[in-house]
């Protein structure tokens, strides 16, 4: 993975039970679209908590976080390495309802 | 009779980590430290197959499997996952002991008839498991914890087995010792030098001469080579709050490149000292002696302990006993790896000091921890940790949701 850490704007569904799904970002002037949710965690920076996601959009996976304090989303990381033969279907969810 | 179910994760942070990136599933993948020098923690079992093992290095596992992918260790999914787990966990039953940070004790004598038996009962929780994670589990049962970790280890992976009480002599009667829960390979050595190579024997040794060779540990071996086992489970809410199971907090570190130079090693061993410091005074908790782990170049790994005249957590004192150790130990090789831990755990002493300096020093140390704790480790640190890269290691197996940890 290549640590990117930039600010993202993101469409994202907040469903019921606080469950957070990113549907599309932006990024380098590029729409994003998220085709899965490949693992869902959180990450504790001090008192705030982050949710993380690693999401894929077919070819390249990428590393989200959301701060719900400050209602801000970050690109966190990149890897191109997903290969073709391995392209997402259905993938477990890390906290499935 | 107890009913007690080990759920231990396969090849659990690969697992993980091959979840999470699809470009990895079906891969040899190694999962190692962010330095790129550190050991393998977990191999895959596409790795394994090619002898692939914990704690090799990676120039080893590289020989071995030139294919193989080394992924940085995550350690935020792996504990997000092992507290979710726990979850599941208390979901069968509420006696939960999370021993490591994927494995982890149930006693489900009292729950398991809800859930359709022992057996369908770790089906169950497999496929929970499965379902939520998308990793898979290897559950085994048993009367005690040693025969439910025996269950577990013979049915790796993805594996369900039962050991019945009375299926215990059988199955032990020609299985090597070393292949227990608790006997070592230093103790299996010992026994056998004594002419006992299997359970079997280990049983119907005569408990005098165990007694003569292993002390008081001489009966314990004798029960564990008949598959008996009376430990009971830590359930974790028995443990908080109090010292209860912890033995020591311990951090270590593989530095960036090999020391030589002492003087290059103090800012290490300060901000590991600053680490045990500061998780034994979250915790409440003070010790009674330091231990300086260093391992050389060549992987040879030795410590050296020390003793202080009062119970702390206090950074600069876990500092300065483990400088003190590191003067007196003379260097054969340069170092890769260094550790602090903290042993002699006991309940913090809140009595105020006599002359006020103490306090003084409490008062800064309650400070930068709570600084620390509302904005991310290290906000507030030492000057002498300035200027150098946060290195955060891989995760200790013995990581654990709630409390301080037994051991590092």
């Amino acid at each position: 993975m290549t640590t990117v850490d930039e600010p993202v704007t993101v469409v994202a569904s907040f469903g019921g039970g606080g469950r957070i799904s990113p549907l599309k970002f932006r990024w380098s002037g590029r729409v994003i679209p998220v085709r899965e949710v490949t693992y869902r965690w959180t990450r504790h920076v001090g008192g705030r908590r982050l949710y993380c996601f690693s999401i894929s959009d077919g070819t390249t996976l990428y590393s989200l976080s959301f701060d719900p304090e400050g209602l801000s989303w970050r690109l966190q990381a990149v890897d191109t390495g997903l290969h073709e033969s391995a392209r997402p279907r259905a993938y477990m969810h890390a906290s499935g309802r | 009779m107890k009913t007690i179910l080990l759920a231990d994760m396969d090849a659990f942070f690969a697992s993980v980590e091959q979840r999470c990136n699809p470009a990895l599933r079906g891969k040899p993948i190694g999962v190692t430290g962010p330095a790129h020098r550190s050991v393998i923690t977990t191999a895959s079992y596409e790795a394994r197959r090619f002898g692939v093992k914990t704690g090799m290095s990676i120039r080893e596992a590289k020989a071995l499997c030139p294919q193989l992918i080394l992924v940085t260790g995550d350690n935020d999914k792996y504990t997000h996952i092992c507290t979710a787990l726990k979850e599941v966990y208390l979901s069968f039953t509420p006696v939960v002991e999370v021993y490591s940070i994927d494995e982890a004790f149930l006693d489900i004598t009292g729950s398991s008839h809800l859930f359709g038996g022992p057996i369908e009962t770790g089906r169950r929780l497999k496929a929970e498991i499965q379902r939520r994670f998308g990793i898979s589990a290897t559950i085994g049962i048993g009367p005690n914890r040693l025969l439910a970790k025996l269950a577990s280890d013979i049915s790796k992976p993805d594996g369900l087995r039962l050991i019945e009480a009375s299926e215990a002599g059988p199955l032990l009667k020609d299985l090597p010792p070393e292949k227990l829960w608790g006997i070592g390979a230093k103790t299996a050595e010992k026994l056998k030098r004594l002419g006992i190579r299997t359970c079997g024997e280990l049983a119907s040794a005569p408990a005098g001469l165990l007694r003569s060779c292993f002390g008081v540990m001489g009966e314990r071996l004798r029960a564990l080579g008949m598959g008996v086992d009376s430990t009971p489970l830590h359930a974790d809410q028995e443990e908080e709050g109090g010292p209860g199971g912890t033995k020591s907090i311990g951090h270590s570190t593989t530095l960036p490149h090999d020391l030589f130079r002492r003087s290059e090693m103090a800012h290490w061993i300060l901000r590991l000292s600053e680490k045990v410091g500061s998780r034994a005074r979250r915790h409440g908790l003070t010790g009674r002696t330091v231990t300086l782990i260093m391992r050389y170049r060549s992987f040879e790994t030795f410590e050296r302990r020390r003793g202080l005249g009062a119970a702390t957590n206090d950074t600069h004192t876990i500092f300065r006993t483990a400088m003190d150790i590191l003067s007196s130990t003379r260097l054969k090789e340069p170092v890769r790896l260094l550790g602090v831990t903290l042993c002699g755990i006991e309940q913090a002493d809140t009595q105020l000091a006599l002359f006020g300096g103490e306090d003084r020093r409490a008062g800064l140390l309650r400070v930068m921890d709570m600084l620390n704790m509302k904005y991310g480790p290290s906000t507030l640190t030492w000057a002498a940790c300035k200027g150098e890269s946060p290195h955060r290691g891989i995760i200790s197996p013995a990581w654990r949701p709630s409390g301080a940890h037994r051991s590092l």
